[in-house]
């Protein structure tokens, strides 16, 4: 028996397989259905879910942030005593008068305790200060 | 086919890009084809493998850079996908892709989409003991008639390598139809 070649002068074997009858024909319409279409959709602003919500969502947070917004700034009634004094200083048209009228009787004993120097710092203070003596004889 | 570079640009512009696709798919759906169930062997995984290939290359056009032919670059996505193919069903099947393609040459008689006589069924279980690469080489030159010049540039091997797995293939099968 002659012994197989696979060369050129020998009859070529075919692989014998073969595709269903009409597969090419329904493969193109099978393809063409399954391919991604590059047209983007075309979706109406308003019919957009998702941009109900987030203006939804935008309402709620406006709502609920400005009061806690006053709160949180704005929950002292009370003066700052720096501003105050800032404000004493720089008006000072306030006269001795106008803080009696405001001030307690107990105040101004306050006051007028912390502003007891005593004698001898009074003499102390006359004794070096030639200037103060001749106010007092005007 | 027309010049290759316009037919590029019809495929990928919206406006002519389904009549090119048409005429990509009835140009190459048929070498495609063969060359994929060469792969795989059996018609259903055919058929799923080339839809596969078109549809990646229809995603894929827009990366094709031209370095390489249009056909080349489709027979690499073919070749690739055919050969994924079998490794992920080899697997799932629990045995090597060896066993899988003896099991499918064993069972060619009973294929419906197999029209082959006992030296057919022969010469494939002589192909399916060859290495992968060998059998990739002899299908596409003995069976496709791929020039090596394509072939090379489809499976990214130089021809003088291409040439030497092709006398080897030829050499194995010669052996195994002689003594079987």
């Amino acid at each position: 028996m002659k012994p197989f070649t696979l060369n050129d002068n020998e009859a070529k074997i075919t692989t014998g397989f073969k595709p269903p009858e009409g597969y090419f024909e329904a493969l193109e319409s099978k393809l063409s259905a399954q391919l991604p279409t590059n047209d983007p959709k075309v979706i109406a602003f308003y019919q957009r879910k998702t941009t109900w919500l987030y203006a939804a969502a935008a309402v709620v947070i406006l709502f609920v942030s400005i009061p806690i917004y006053q709160n949180v700034y704005h929950s002292s009634t009370e003066v700052d005593a720096l501003v105050l004094e800032d404000y004493i200083a720089t008006h000072a048209d306030i006269s001795a008068e106008d803080l009696a009228t405001v001030l307690e009787k107990e105040d101004l004993e306050k006051i007028k305790l912390e502003l007891n120097l005593g004698e001898e710092a009074i003499e102390d203070v006359l004794l070096n200060n030639n200037d103060l003596e001749q106010y007092i004889l005007d | 086919m027309q010049d290759e570079k316009d037919f590029i640009g019809e495929l990928l512009d919206p406006r002519t890009q389904n009549t090119a696709f048409q005429k990509l798919l009835r140009e190459y759906q048929r070498p495609l084809y063969n060359h994929i169930r060469n792969i795989v062997l059996n018609h259903d995984d055919a058929d799923d493998v080339l839809q596969n290939t078109f549809i990646k290359v229809f995603q894929n056009l827009k990366n094709f850079k031209g370095e390489s032919k249009l056909f080349s670059w489709m027979y690499r996505i073919a070749t690739n996908e055919a050969i994924t193919f079998i490794h992920q069903k080899a697997k799932k099947n629990g045995i090597t892709s060896e066993a899988l393609q003896n099991k499918i040459v064993d069972n060619l008689k009973a294929d419906v989409y197999f029209d082959g006589n006992e030296i057919q069924i022969k010469l494939q279980k002589a192909i399916a003991i060859l290495p992968e690469k060998q059998q990739l080489v002899f299908k596409m030159k003995y069976f496709e008639e791929i020039k090596y010049e394509d072939m090379s540039e489809i499976l990214g091997t130089s021809v003088g390598a291409l040439k030497a797995s092709y006398h080897h293939a030829v050499k194995k099968i010669e052996d195994f139809m002689n003594t079987h």
